[in-house]
């Protein structure tokens, strides 16, 4: 899902650099003076832990496999300001160190799997936890990396560089990834289930800061 | 199930695209001797350059100035390309059927269908532009140091604290991929038979749960030893004098050549 | 005349948030220039109580003094008391190891000039020079623990507690590292180190606390060490020299390899 440099026009290049700018803007700001200074670097940390864990291989069938991207697990278990943080250093990682999406894109890059896919899946599992704990990190999940991957149609679907249309790109990736996603959103249950079960009073963050 | 020879074999590679580029970022060569944060302005810009034009010469123009970059900095050019070379191809198959789909005059007719020449230009325009933006990007994976990177995003005014979550990113990776690899070879000697769908589901889900849980505890740690030696919030560092050296300028005279190209290109 | 208390502690008591119980009335008192070890088996609270000492974790309950004092601000505690954490991977946080040996001094804005000199001393005399420029994930473990042990000397402490320092190291780097710290204490720094490997302790320290969640005895090394009952009954394995001295009788059992060709060869010509 990382976007490639070349696939979108400047000026939606630009127009996401500004949205995920302020979002990370507002983000720092509302974790500023709520944070306890030792945990800044623990956001850090848990990026490279989501980093390391993306590499992990889902074996679908028909002989593919899929990878995770875990935006809704940092933002259900850091709390969606510092959970958006992580995901952020993360694709900036990715694209400075490991050539993974372009540099362009980074903007994009960082509103579709850092901002729409962590503030989607964590407002989603705060909507839905209190009916069903399982059912809410499952959606999460996966309307979370969904919603992300549509972001990601529409990016290139306005972008005349990139010839098909609105039309074609935005259902291509919403089954592509909506289907991909049930995964996410089942590794996203399993995942945070045990992390709860294991650590029901697990505080990474201070409360106000988890939202 | 997570499955374990192909989750090892994308670390690997991981590990082993990343080694390969750092390798060369420690040796001498004519990029890895520019001013940082002149190289990654100047890439930033080629890029730019790139994605805002249609012209096909300048594209290419722009892919052959990075090899010759890549063989002025001391760059094998067998152990450069392939480690990119799957995102044009990757973008080729993605445009090719717009040989038929943009309406012109047609070459030849393939499967019943027209190849018309503006189509096969759109692709390789688009192929080429995609392959010349990844190649000027992997000029900087292979010729700085991360640490050096780090630095200059400093410089250049990103905050400092969102600089040190990167760096802290970039340090535990590798601790917590070895730490993964020997959860799973772990898990993968004490299960012994098949053990159904649901379950192997269920284990995986407690692999990335146990794995998660113990990154909180290393971040844990870590702040200790942060606050063991004075850390209270803000990170200080001691400033560095870079220099821009004769090596900086060839190369900013080099991009100027490229800008001078693009906006000829433009008239 | 008593050497001036460097840390003192009274009834020390630490609960994690989770309610087990780390570390219970534990009395400690540390002088200028000693060398102490605290010595254990596994969970018996002695990281527990060694961040305590340096002041990184609250106690529950207790008092306690540094240098003479009822209260010590951040800085001067930060600045003379420096802590080794067991894991090395924790100590190195940054993307270098010279970043990690800048890391300290930078917080407490010790100038530029004077980090230099601590840098190049400290990697000269650790051995350091090669890997400064290395990201640390590439060390091996016993470089990771040099590194790491310069890290934290870069604040030149005057008291150092290190936790199981030599855990991971191989023989030549921990008789280099115990070297070095000798050398370090001669030099005026204070020492503490805990253990649970015992041989290491008769080369490191002069003095001794046996810990298991409260302190069971303190004494000179000779007397703890030799005393293999309790040693024994507090889950620890008594050092293969002194149990050899025991069984052979030798009027004063040898600590280390040293003492025992001493002692030998003594009976020896007796006979």
């Amino acid at each position: 899902m990382h976007i490639p440099d070349g696939f979108l026009d400047l000026w939606v290049c630009a127009v996401m650099y500004i949205i995920s700018a302020a979002v990370i803007g507002y983000s720092a700001k509302k974790l500023k003076g709520k944070l306890e200074a030792p945990q800044v670097p623990l956001i850090g940390i848990v990026g490279a832990g989501i980093f390391a864990a993306q590499m992990l291989n889902w074996p679908i069938p028909g002989g593919t496999s899929a990878h995770f991207v875990g935006g809704a697990i940092a933002g259900i278990l850091l709390g969606p300001y510092a959970g958006c943080l992580s995901m952020v250093s993360v694709l900036t990682i990715q694209c400075l160190v490991f050539g993974d999406g372009g540099i362009t894109a980074l903007g994009a890059n960082i509103f579709n799997m850092a901002i729409v896919d962590v503030f989607v899946g964590y407002g989603i599992f705060k909507a839905l936890r209190r009916y069903n704990q399982d059912v809410s990190l499952f959606l999460a999940g996966w309307i979370g990396i969904w919603l992300g991957a549509i972001a990601a149609g529409v990016e290139i679907g306005v972008s005349s560089i990139f010839a098909y249309g609105l039309m074609t790109t935005v259902p291509v990736m919403g089954i592509w990834h909506g289907a991909l996603g049930i995964i996410e959103g089942i590794i996203t249950m399993l995942a945070v289930r045990y992390v709860l079960i294991k650590q029901p009073d697990f505080v990474p963050l201070p409360k106000e800061v988890r939202g | 199930m997570v499955e374990l020879a192909g989750t090892i074999k994308v670390i690997s590679k991981l590990l082993r695209d990343f080694l390969v580029a750092e390798e060369y970022a420690y040796r001498e060569g004519f990029l890895q001797g520019v001013d940082q944060k002149v190289k990654l302005m100047a890439i930033l810009l080629l890029i730019v350059l790139a994605v805002s034009t249609q012209n096909i010469f300048f594209l290419l123009l722009l892919f052959l100035f990075s090899l010759a970059m890549v063989l002025l900095s001391n760059i094998s050019l067998k152990l450069y390309l392939p480690r990119f070379g799957f995102i044009p191809l990757f973008a080729f198959i993605i445009v090719l059927p717009w040989i038929f789909l943009i309406p012109g005059q047609p070459v030849f007719t393939l499967l019943g269908l027209n190849v018309t020449m503006p189509g096969i230009m759109y692709v390789i325009t688009f192929t080429l532009r995609v392959t010349a933006c990844v190649s000027c990007i992997s000029l900087l994976l292979f010729t700085t140091r991360v640490s050096d990177l780090l630095h200059t995003l400093k410089s250049l005014r990103i905050p400092d604290p969102l600089v040190d979550m990167f760096g802290l990113v970039y340090r535990y990776l590798f601790t917590f991929l070895s730490e993964l690899e020997r959860m799973l070879l772990g898990r993968e000697c004490r299960v012994i038979s098949d053990q159904g769908v649901i379950k192997n589901w269920r284990d995986g889900g407690k692999v990335v749960g146990n794995f998660l849980s113990r990154t909180f505890s290393r971040g844990e740690n870590v702040c200790k030893a942060m606050r063991a030696r004075g850390y209270d919030g803000s990170l200080k560092t001691y400033s560095r004098n870079d220099k821009i050296g004769i090596k900086s300028i060839v190369f900013i005279a080099f991009v100027m050549i490229m800008v001078g190209i693009w906006l000829v290109t433009r008239l | 005349m008593a050497r001036d208390k460097v840390i003192e502690a009274r009834n020390l008591k630490y609960r994690y948030p989770d309610g087990t119980m780390g570390i219970e009335k534990v009395d400690f008192a540390l002088c200028r220039g000693e060398k102490v070890a605290i010595i254990g088996p596994n969970g018996s609270g002695k990281s527990t109580l060694l961040e305590v000492l340096a002041g990184l974790i609250e106690p529950t309950e207790g008092y306690m003094k540094f240098f003479g004092k009822e209260s010590i601000d951040q800085y001067e505690l930060r600045r003379r008391v420096g802590i080794m954490l067991q894991n090395p991977d924790d100590v190195l946080f940054n993307p270098t190891v010279r970043e990690d040996l800048e890391f300290g001094p930078a917080q407490l804005q010790i100038p530029k000039e004077e980090f230099n000199k601590i840098l190049e001393e400290i990697s000269q005399l650790l051995d350091l020079k090669p890997y400064l420029n290395k990201p640390p994930f590439r060390l091996s473990k016993g470089e990771k623990q040099k590194a790491a042990l310069g890290s934290v000397l870069a604040l030149k402490p005057d008291i150092l507690l290190l936790d199981e320092p030599f855990s991971a190291v191989d023989i030549g780097t921990k008789q280099s590292m115990i070297k070095y710290l000798n050398r370090l204490n001669e030099g005026g720094v204070t020492i503490v180190v805990t253990a649970h490997d015992l041989i290491t302790v008769p080369l490191l320290a002069d003095r001794v606390y046996l810990l298991n969640k409260r302190v069971i005895a303190e004494g000179s090394t000779r007397d703890i060490l030799t005393n293999a009952e309790l040693l024994k009954n507090n889950g620890l394995e008594v050092p293969p020299l002194v149990e050899l001295g025991i069984r052979l009788g030798i009027n004063l059992v040898p600590l280390t390899v040293d003492e025992a060709v001493r002692r030998l060869q003594e009976e020896f010509d007796k006979s």
